[in-house]
């Protein structure tokens, strides 16, 4: 094992530990903590497999800016009464089950598939732009050009949802 | 390997030691600076024209008793302070201070990591100072400071916005996230000529992200009692004064590196004095800079602050972007 | 310094639809700013206008077959018939909301931008040519329905709804994208050519895609309201404004059920022993539970929103069916369901009337004796949705089934026509309540003329094609080409 193999290895286990602690806290503020470091160690994932563009970016756009609008909701919302509010309805033992299959079905198939394979083809096109800055730029203007355009008709759609359903609130 | 480890680690340690040098007597210009434009003297006992008073303020703030609030949540409580401090600080590795020098037949760069993607990690870093604000509002389960924190993140995600727009004018120009690309770019011409309109969004949105007067209503102290740090005492009360201070040296120093030619001379033959020097001259005209608007301007109102960002700001640094496109593809040739 | 990349300039008429879709969502936005708050209805009728000018231009790229934007976007004429028919959804939930907002006290003209911005989603699905661009379009719908099933804020089940949709809607999209991710990861592409070119290449054993084809369709299962994936359908179908269910009841449904069948039959046409199978089940247990449950409902929303459960089970049989017959049966049987079950819920707004919802089923109590015309519309529409002659309802179905029966499902389609039997019970408790009991009250109906107009040609349209099919059938049998030659 080398050491990229290492740090990957270490790196993708913590995040999953922390991503493991989001969604146990009870605390909310404490969640969307343990969610800015998972986003943080995702980032160091990506920059063990030589993206270094989407790590900044995953830093950039969901450490720094999601998670940050989140909070701004969470901390309007009394914690002590949300974290005394039960989470779950008695079904936590079939769904565990069910979680645990799906996992072990998932997990299963893609590590009997993938374990062979060599890497996947995509790394290596985007590294033919000589950094993958250049590569993600020439392919959003490229091959996935149009859906970028969509994605940013998306993003307006949603604007104007959110927009239409916060702001008659007020008004009335 | 093992020479890279040192010789890094030996960087780091001066880079460090620089920032905190800069920081402490940052506190002091500023009581020198504001006092000097109120026409007083500022602090003038500690040494010679009050040249310790950071070492007496950093002894008192050491020694205070230290306050936890008993209803806070302890563990953000604990944690904000030390987020305040971190980003500030990761932003060194990438600071261009000058180009690469040569020791014994060695050629060693003087940044600390050489990354092409420098500017996108300081935008990602610094976006994280945010939640030391909110959390630290947060914490302390008071009133007054939780409001400080979200003005401060409704702020600084405005701003932070008009700062990523304001770099990619010079992107653009230079076509890479390189920092020391940038600055070897601006060799012949700052790129404060050719973007002028960048720096000065630049500028604001960066004192803006400070929460720094006129800008400063994260802390508004007539209307939060203190702002977001006010359950705060003692050496957390202090990290959040190093994390701003810090802040500002580092803005100060990618602005530098951006539009101000970096280590280059402003003047061919004043390229005698070494680079690094120039960098940090630039860099202290900058904090300067800062310091004299703090206490020349009045606060803004919070709806004119937001006004501003997405009325003003926004257009003009889009149409800037626009501008710089079409200079750009008239510069190659046309279409 | 950095790398010189050309870029090629695609075929930019082929998406003149959703350009003008997108630019008309634009316009209405800003053109809501002039309209003084009490005349919002001319904002409708601007969208009105608007989508029939989208829907003329659209006609016109029927017979064409491009493929642009490297292989992201398609247009043929499955594509062009199913814009068609979500801009006609589009035009007739307009026509039915004019009124309909006003007397719930919402009438925004954000209402209108919604509803066409989802249409552009639907319209990027159904000429998607790739796994990211079916996801994209399914976001932009899903998103602004989000908001358009909330629009009541000051009704609690109007929010509880658009809530309840969110949390499944973001929920489901991450199975869906697990699901593009497995493609990805074993063909190296999402498009639909290349990933079906791979599985001719190595081969159909290959567990990662097996598990891909189930995610995905549960991934747009959502949207289908197919039974595992139902449970939101009767709360935001009875939350929702009644005009925003009409629509969600039929659109996005299609759109997703089209999507499936382009992705099944585009990318994984050779594992189609697997999905087959899958299928069967999926179908079988929406039309039974759809129909089953819906006997139990008193609500006439929620009674509709089973029976369109067990609608969906019925257009899945198109897709199974995988031949020529059986995707022509699905585009007639598209139309066929838009008509009548608009049409069902065009009534349910026409008994709007102050402080009475209109969606009880005791206020359809003696409506026989108070307004024969619109009783005996709404007769015409329940026998359709049953699949009783003479009505379009009748057509869709027998096509369906004949084509599913062709492809030897036997066992299925005996399954589908006890489902119409029992849907006969639950149809015809509405038709009992209107013919044999006595009204209790006449309370004048407030219905415009706009909403006059939409129920009576949806009833009219519902008998014409159902005696006189032969139109429709030509348009779906148009679809044929995009598929088999």
């Amino acid at each position: 094992m080398s050491w990229t193999q290492f740090f990957f290895y270490v790196f993708a286990g913590l995040s999953l530990l922390c991503a493991l602690m989001v969604v146990t806290r009870r605390n909310a503020v404490h969640s969307a903590i343990f969610l800015i470091i998972t986003f943080f160690f995702m980032a160091a994932v990506f920059v063990i497999l030589k993206a270094e563009l989407l790590a900044a970016v995953q830093v950039l756009v969901y450490a720094g800016g999601v998670v940050s609008l989140m909070l701004y909701v969470i901390m309007l919302v009394k914690a002590e009464e949300a974290s005394q509010v039960k989470q779950n309805l008695g079904q936590i033992a079939i769904a565990a089950f069910i979680a645990l299959l799906l996992a072990l079905q998932v997990g299963s198939i893609v590590y009997l598939y993938f374990a062979q394979k060599p890497a996947g083809k995509a790394a290596v096109e985007a590294l033919k732009y000589g950094g993958n800055t250049e590569g993600i730029g020439a392919l959003l203007y490229t091959k996935y050009l149009f859906p970028f355009e969509v994605a940013s008709v998306l993003l307006l759609a949603a604007m104007v949802g959110a927009i239409v359903l916060a702001k008659n609130r007020l008004e009335r | 390997m093992v020479e890279i480890v040192i010789v890094t680690i030996v960087k780091l340690l001066i880079y460090f030691g620089i920032m905190l040098l800069f920081v402490a007597y940052g506190t002091l210009a500023e009581r020198k600076v504001a006092g000097h434009i109120q026409d007083r003297l500022g602090p003038y006992h500690c040494g010679p024209h009050g040249i310790l008073q950071p070492l007496a303020d950093g002894i008192k703030l050491f020694f205070k008793e230290d306050i936890v609030a008993s209803a806070s949540d302890k563990f953000v409580y604990f944690l904000a302070p030390a987020l305040a401090v971190v980003p500030p600080v990761l932003v060194l590795a990438v600071i261009p201070i000058g180009d690469s020098i040569t020791i014994g037949g060695k050629t060693i760069p003087l940044a600390v990591a050489d990354v092409n993607i420098a500017l996108l990690y300081f935008l990602g870093v610094t976006s994280l100072t945010v939640y030391a604000i909110m959390l630290g509002g947060w914490a302390g389960n008071s009133k007054y400071p939780l409001l400080g924190g979200l003005r401060s993140a409704a702020q600084f995600i405005s701003y932070e916005l008009i700062l990523g727009l304001s770099i990619i004018g010079v992107v653009m120009l230079v076509g890479s996230f390189n920092l020391i690309d940038i600055v070897r770019y601006q060799k012949d011409m700052w790129l404060v000529i050719k973007q002028p309109v960048a720096f000065i969004t630049y500028m604001i949105a960066a004192i803006a992200e400070l929460n720094r007067a006129p800008f400063d209503l994260p802390e508004a102290e007539s209307e939060l009692v203190g702002g977001y740090h006010t359950e705060y005492s003692s050496m957390k009360f202090a990290l959040f004064f190093l994390g701003e201070y810090a802040n500002m040296v580092v803005s100060s120093a990618i602005a530098t590196a951006l539009f101000l030619g970096g280590w280059y001379a402003p003047v061919h033959w004043l390229s005698f004095i070494p680079g690094p020097i120039w960098f940090l001259i630039k860099t202290f005209a900058l904090f300067f800079f800062m310091l004299w608007i703090r206490w020349t301007y009045p606060r803004l109102r919070y709806d004119q602050l937001m006004g501003m960002c997405w009325r003003f700001l926004m257009p003009v640094t889009l149409l800037n972007i626009l501008g710089t496109g079409l200079f750009v593809i008239l510069k190659n040739g046309g279409l | 310094m950095g790398a010189v990349v050309n870029i090629p300039i695609p075929n930019i008429s082929a998406i003149v639809p959703e350009i003008l879709a997108t630019a008309l969502a634009c316009f209405l936005l800003i053109f809501d700013l002039f309209v003084p708050k009490e005349k919002k209805s001319i904002v409708g009728i601007a969208a009105l206008i608007g989508c029939i000018v989208v829907g003329v231009v659209t006609f016109g790229y029927i017979n064409k077959h491009v493929v642009t934007f490297s292989g992201m976007f398609v247009l043929d004429s499955f594509s062009v018939i199913l814009k068609e028919l979500f801009l006609l959804c589009d035009i007739i939930v307009i026509l039915i909301s004019l009124k309909y907002l006003e007397m719930e006290g919402v009438s925004l003209g954000e209402y209108y931008a919604l509803l066409v911005f989802a249409t552009v989603g639907m319209m990027v699905m159904a000429s998607a040519n790739d796994l990211i661009m079916v996801y994209l379009g399914l976001e932009t719908m899903a998103l602004s329905v989000y908001a358009l099933v909330g629009f009541i804020k000051l009704s609690e089940k109007s929010t509880e709804a658009a809530l309840k949709y969110l949390l499944m809607g973001v929920f489901i999209s991450g199975i869906f994208l697990f699901g593009i991710a497995l493609v990805y990861g074993v063909v190296g592409s999402t498009q639909l050519p290349e990933v079906s070119a791979y599985i001719k290449e190595h081969g159909l054993k290959n567990p990662v895609l097996l598990m891909a084809i189930i995610l995905i369709a549960a991934g747009l299962g959502l949207e289908i309201a197919m039974v595992p994936f139902h449970f939101w359908a009767p709360d935001v179908y009875e939350g929702a404004p009644t005009s925003v269910t009409a629509f969600i009841s039929v659109a996005p449904k299609v759109a997703a059920i089209a999507a499936l069948f382009r992705v099944y039959i585009e990318a994984f046409n050779l594992m189609a022993p697997y999905w087959t199978t899958l299928l069967w089940l999926l179908a079988a247990l929406t039309m039974t539970v759809g129909n089953v449950t819906a006997v139990l409902q008193n609500n006439v929303k929620r009674l509709l929103a089973y029976s369109s459960i067990a609608h969906a089970g019925y257009m899945l049989l198109g897709i199974l069916a995988y031949n020529q017959v059986g995707l022509e049966a699905l585009a007639f049987y598209f139309f066929a369901y838009c008509l009548m079950n608009i049409g069902a819920f065009a009534v349910v707004i026409y008994l709007k009337r102050e402080n009475i919802a209109g969606d009880n089923i005791e206020d359809f109590r003696g409506l026989a004796q108070t307004h024969p015309m619109l009783a005996l519309v709404m007769v015409i529409f329940l026998l359709s949705l049953t699949g009783i002659p003479p009505t379009v309802g009748f057509v869709g179905k027998f096509l369906l089934f004949s084509a599913a029966v062709e492809a030897g499902y036997y066992w299925l389609v005996a399954i589908a026509v006890l489902n119409s039997v029992i849907s006969l019970y639950y149809y015809f408790k509405i038709a009992k309540v209107m013919y044999m009991e006595n009204p209790e009250k006449r309370v004048p109906f407030a219905a415009s003329i706009p909403l006059k107009v939409a129920v009576f040609a949806l009833g009219i349209f519902t008998v014409v094609f159902g005696l006189y099919p032969h139109p429709l059938i030509n348009l779906a049998q148009l679809s044929i080409k995009s598929f088999f030659g």
